[in-house]
């Protein structure tokens, strides 16, 4: 069996589906942008400079969610249902575009389209292709705080989710 | 006039400030000829959001004189939501009548200047990168002239349409984000473009829409020298010349050539004059606050939201 690491396996799964906007759908995938037009961090950036729109995803905290008689989770696997929860943030500034179907979403118009897809993609990403992490469960709590902040002139808004799975050993 | 905000308080009185920004600038770098700076504001939609429909062009204006006093120049921590450089500053200009008599303020020649307003930004030297030197003649060339140098600009006496170029032999600029330079002409000379060129060959070609510079005067030119960048402006006497920016260029490579591509030759006695050529890192004063204005001077309380982390681009880009 692999070392666990299931906090990794799903903070990156997740970075790499919002950075293309990819979210499953009745027909299949489909996704809301293109790689390149979102940055996504995954804590406040470090980077050189801040591209924007960006999104940054924030792990915030992990533990138990539920345990079980003796940790057994099967004849010959121990272990519990763990949670991951991430804070996630969206700054658009004033230069920040993106084209969508054809038209060029900007400012409160973008920040609305980010966050809904944003939601899309924490809702109906496909984690069945991490073969050592089994999710079982998503929250996802909503954006609140949706404001312009003057000071760093951007739009902004924050959600938080917590993903549960299989912590197996 | 009594001055419109903040009446209360002693003044004091009637200052004579291009005399006081001339006497700082020879003392101080507090002092300095700053690029007032207004981005394109784009038409809104019936929601109040700004199409990709142009409303009012880039302004973008050199020689303004300033004194920029911070009280933050560069905080490195990192903010929610992400900017990870920030700081404020008290930045004092002419009175705006002053600025407006400058051409290229005056709203005569440039309609959509109206006074300095919130949001619109500052744009100060931090620290000149490169300086092509021009005290001399070392490094300079042309295809169709004779360079000579006076000891503070080169002058190139033409012989015909051409270029002429500065050769850095591979010189780190990498923490530049503008480019600066002052020319001057005896006839009306067409300035079809200027390229800097990397030690890999690759070419930033800046190309400006019908600039002519008639003869005279020095025009300050001053662009963004920054990836993602496509297009720009050069104003002269209020009017602007749109400049796009165009081609592959890595910044992380040595720049080894500056040049300046020109038509309009009518005789032997044509002449253009470069000075004060400059690679140059940049800080952008965004206004939030008028502090005061008064019959000498404006003051602005202004912040910087962005700034790069140079040792952070070298090691990840």
């Amino acid at each position: 069996m692999p070392k666990p690491d299931h906090l990794n396996d799903i903070e990156r799964k997740l970075i790499d589906q919002l950075r293309t906007g990819t979210f499953g759908t009745a027909s299949g995938t489909d996704t809301a942008w293109s790689d390149g037009d979102v940055t996504v961090y995954g804590q406040f950036p470090a980077n050189a400079e801040v591209q924007y729109p960006a999104l940054i995803v924030e792990h915030i905290a992990n533990g138990l969610e539920t345990q079980f008689m003796g940790q057994d989770m099967g004849s010959s696997v121990k272990g519990e249902i763990y949670g991951i929860g991430f804070n996630i943030f969206i700054g658009v500034d004033k230069d920040s575009s993106i084209t969508v179907d054809g038209e060029v979403y900007k400012e409160r118009r973008l920040l609305n389209y980010l966050m809904l897809n944003c939601a899309n993609v924490l809702m109906d990403t496909d984690f069945s292709s991490l073969s050592n992490t089994q999710v079982l469960e998503r929250h996802y709590a909503g954006f609140r705080e949706i404001s312009y902040i003057p000071e760093l002139e951007i739009w902004t808004s924050r959600t938080n989710m917590i993903i549960t799975f299989k912590n197996e050993r | 006039m009594p001055g419109l905000i903040g009446s209360q308080g002693v003044r004091p009185g009637a200052l004579n400030m291009n005399r006081v920004f001339r006497a700082l600038r020879y003392r101080t770098e507090q002092a300095q000829y700053v690029t007032y700076h207004r981005p394109e504001i784009f038409k809104i939609d019936s929601y109040g959001v700004p199409t990709n429909v142009g409303g009012s062009d880039e302004i973008l204006i050199p020689d303004l004189p300033a004194i920029i006093r911070p009280t933050l120049t560069a905080d490195y921590q990192r903010q929610k939501e992400g900017n990870n450089i920030i700081g404020a500053a008290r930045v004092y200009t002419p009175n705006i009548t002053t600025i407006k008599n400058y051409a290229n303020f005056d709203q005569d020649n440039n309609t959509n200047f109206n006074e300095i307003e919130g949001w619109d930004r500052l744009i100060t030297n931090y620290r000149t990168v490169f300086n092509i030197p021009t005290s001399g003649t070392t490094n300079w060339a042309t295809d169709a002239g004779v360079i000579t140098s006076d000891g503070e600009s080169i002058t190139n006496t033409l012989t015909g349409n051409g270029y002429t170029k500065y050769t850095a032999t591979s010189k780190n600029v990498l923490e530049a984000d503008r480019l600066r330079f002052k020319i001057k002409t005896n006839f009306t000379l067409t300035l079809t473009s200027g390229t800097a060129t990397n030690i890999s060959a690759e070419t930033l070609k800046y190309t400006p829409t019908s600039l002519t510079i008639p003869s005279g005067t020095w025009l300050t030119v001053d662009l963004p020298f920054v990836s993602g960048t496509t297009t720009s402006s050069i104003y002269r006497e209020g009017t602007r010349y749109a400049v796009t920016i165009a081609g592959t260029y890595d910044y992380e490579k040595n720049l080894n050539i500056f040049q300046l591509n020109y038509t309009g030759y009518t005789g032997v006695t044509n002449t253009i004059q470069l000075k004060e050529v400059e690679f140059y890192k940049s800080v952008s004063w965004h206004v939030h606050s008028l502090k005061d204005m008064t019959d000498g001077y404006i003051i602005f309380n202004c912040v910087r939201t962005r700034g790069r982390n140079d040792k952070l681009r070298r090691a990840y880009e």
